[in-house]
């Protein structure tokens, strides 16, 4: 090997193909993959002898927009038909984000194709072509992907109802589902034996209500974004749950939030949002009795009033609680929340609490009283942890916060204080 | 060769320019290529590496000693977390060089057979040309001149896939 004080010398071209494989796959996306073709001689045909393309990557927003022309839109089409055609290879990945610019027999033909080279991961954003001006016109799931054998994830960003989920049944190695944006249901209904993680997101910001029936007796993950959920909104045989995210976009009737908790009283990990339940928390009769296997509750909150009362309950009956994790919007003490009320929140926090964790943390005043608070009153807490999403201040603020906290007077002297970066 | 127990054991490696590293065996035994010569006892007390320098072996070492140390991943839940975030952090730091270094330390890894590091390094590289024109990446990886299309060919080769150039 030569000394690269020559600074001519074309290392990477003289490294061997599987090397320069794995830096075409690191790549992002399909189309970068491509562009590597006119590099160099050594570059010109690498790329296609990862026609192994375990996953393929095709964004049209990206690719088409905004020169897109019939021409370009032909030759990626014949691209795409190309590369899922070489049948000696599985598919691991199929990522497709294609806006309206190709029709759904199309993109089903595509799916087909996916699924007779085994694909494993299913990626879908499409924009259904509104030929008919009809909003909301359903799209149907083809059968070939309702019964694939080799299936373990769908991800479907649609802006429209779904028809023929329940059939996702059939795809029997299925567990993960995604939706997002599967807008305009009256009630979606997933019900699925062997379903492990299932997400449903809405980010449209249209205002559909929708009604939530879910039956996956293997589900150990349950998240639900977004949504302005309405009557009916059951969890019915959820035993396996262990994480459970409820952030919806609307608030809560206190009727569904106590039958919906007493489904999932069984968790291990639950996130919520106390603007969604404030009302929730002066139910006395239907509130679970106990979380017993909840160690872990990450909260979104602007500590008022209502927020620290639901806090409390579910502390007073969290016994194993072991880290929860605080997103603080804004701090607001309202004039009812008192000092006495704080100290007394703080007492009431579980035994086993080791671990509290401040995620997007800022400093600031408010929430380093909460950070001393803690430190003050918690004398089985053995860590805080202060995760920061912005980089800039990870790096500027974090040690002079982590000074600032270790000079709180601590109720337990082995208490470790960790700064964590987080994006 | 002492006979020590295995924990303690060092291995002697030595750079191109002549510098001589004792590491602990543990930390050599991150590169399969060592690991191999080790097992097959070829290895002698000193395993002269002639196609590395010595800046390059000891970026090397630092990589393997604290991916050797680090705990692995069925211990304690909470020592995990922490113990990943480390470890990536120290990546991420570790892959902060020159690109003429990162093509070294990517040549030695591919050399002494080291996949985590192999695969760091390609990362690196892709995360460094991603969304930059074929100029841009040409110089980046500083690919020879000779070795370009010809307008004819590099022509040809974006109408083939003219959906993915802009």
């Amino acid at each position: 090997m030569a000394s690269n004080l020559e600074n001519d010398v074309d290392f990477i071209s003289n490294m061997p193909d599987l090397v320069l494989q794995l830096i075409l796959q690191s790549l992002p996306n399909t189309e970068e993959v491509v562009r590597t073709s006119i590099l160099s001689t050594r570059w010109r045909y690498l790329w296609t002898s990862i026609p192994l393309f375990p996953s393929l990557n095709i964004d049209c927003d990206r690719v088409l927009n905004p020169s897109m022309t019939h021409q370009r839109a032909k030759k990626l089409e014949d691209f795409v038909s190309w590369a899922l055609a070489n049948e000696t290879v599985d598919l691991d990945s199929f990522r497709l984000s294609c806006a309206a610019y190709f029709d759904m027999p199309m993109v089903w033909r595509w799916v087909n194709d996916a699924v007779t080279r085994k694909v494993k991961r299913l990626d879908l954003m499409v924009c259904t072509r509104d030929k008919d001006k009809r909003n909301m016109r359903a799209i149907v799931l083809p059968h070939c992907l309702v019964t694939s054998e080799s299936l373990e994830s769908l991800r479907l960003y649609i802006f429209t109802i779904v028809d023929a989920l329940t059939l996702l049944k059939m795809c029997t190695l299925l567990q993960e589902l995604c939706l997002i944006n599967c807008i305009g249901y009256s009630v979606l209904e997933i019900s699925h034996l062997k379903l492990k993680t299932l997400i449903i997101h809405d980010r449209s910001r249209q205002r559909f209500s929708i009604g939530l029936v879910v039956s996956c007796p293997e589900l150990v993950f349950f998240e639900c974004a977004g949504l302005r959920i309405r009557d009916p909104f059951i969890l019915k045989k959820v035993e396996s749950l262990k994480t459970a995210v409820i952030l919806p976009q609307c608030e809560f009737d206190r009727q569904y939030f106590c039958k919906i908790f007493a489904r999932i009283s069984h968790v291990e990990s639950l996130s919520l949002d106390c603007s969604s339940i404030r009302y929730a928390s002066d139910l006395e009769g239907n509130f679970p009795k106990s979380f017993p296997n909840l160690k872990t509750l990450e909260l979104t909150t602007t500590f008022e009033t209502y927020d620290m009362k639901l806090l409390i309950r579910i502390l007073t009956c969290s016994p194993n609680l072991e880290s929860i994790h605080l997103i603080i919007h804004k701090v607001c003490y309202g004039s009812e929340y008192r000092e006495s009320d704080r100290v007394e929140t703080m007492r009431i926090l579980s035994p086993c609490l080791k671990r509290v964790e401040f995620l997007a943390f800022e400093t600031d005043k408010s929430r380093l009283e909460i950070a001393q608070l803690l430190l003050e009153h918690r004398n089985a807490l053995e860590k805080m942890v202060f995760s920061w999403c912005n980089e800039v201040d990870y790096h500027e603020k974090s040690t002079g916060t982590l000074n600032e906290v270790s000079k709180f007077h601590k109720a337990s002297s082995s208490v470790k204080l960790v700064n964590l970066l987080k994006k | 060769m002492s006979t020590s127990s295995s924990s303690s054991k060092k291995i002697v490696l030595k750079s191109a320019d002549n510098e001589t590293f004792e590491i602990d065996e543990i930390v050599a035994l991150e590169s399969q290529a060592i690991k191999n010569m080790i097992e097959d006892e070829c290895a002698d007390n000193v395993i002269p590496l002639g196609n590395i320098d010595s800046k390059t072996l000891s970026k090397i070492i630092e990589y393997c000693k604290k991916h050797a140390e680090s705990p692995k991943k069925d211990d304690n839940a909470d020592i995990d977390e922490k113990a990943v975030e480390d470890l990536k952090s120290f990546d991420a730091e570790f892959a902060k060089v020159d690109m003429p270094l990162i093509q070294d330390i990517l040549m030695a890894a591919n050399f002494l057979n080291i996949d985590n590091l192999i695969g760091l390094m390609c990362r690196t590289i892709a995360d460094r040309i991603k969304g930059k024109t074929p100029e841009e990446i040409r110089k980046i990886l500083n690919i020879n001149k000779n070795d370009l299309l010809s307008p004819e060919q590099e022509a040809k080769a974006r109408e083939e896939n003219s959906w993915a150039f802009d």
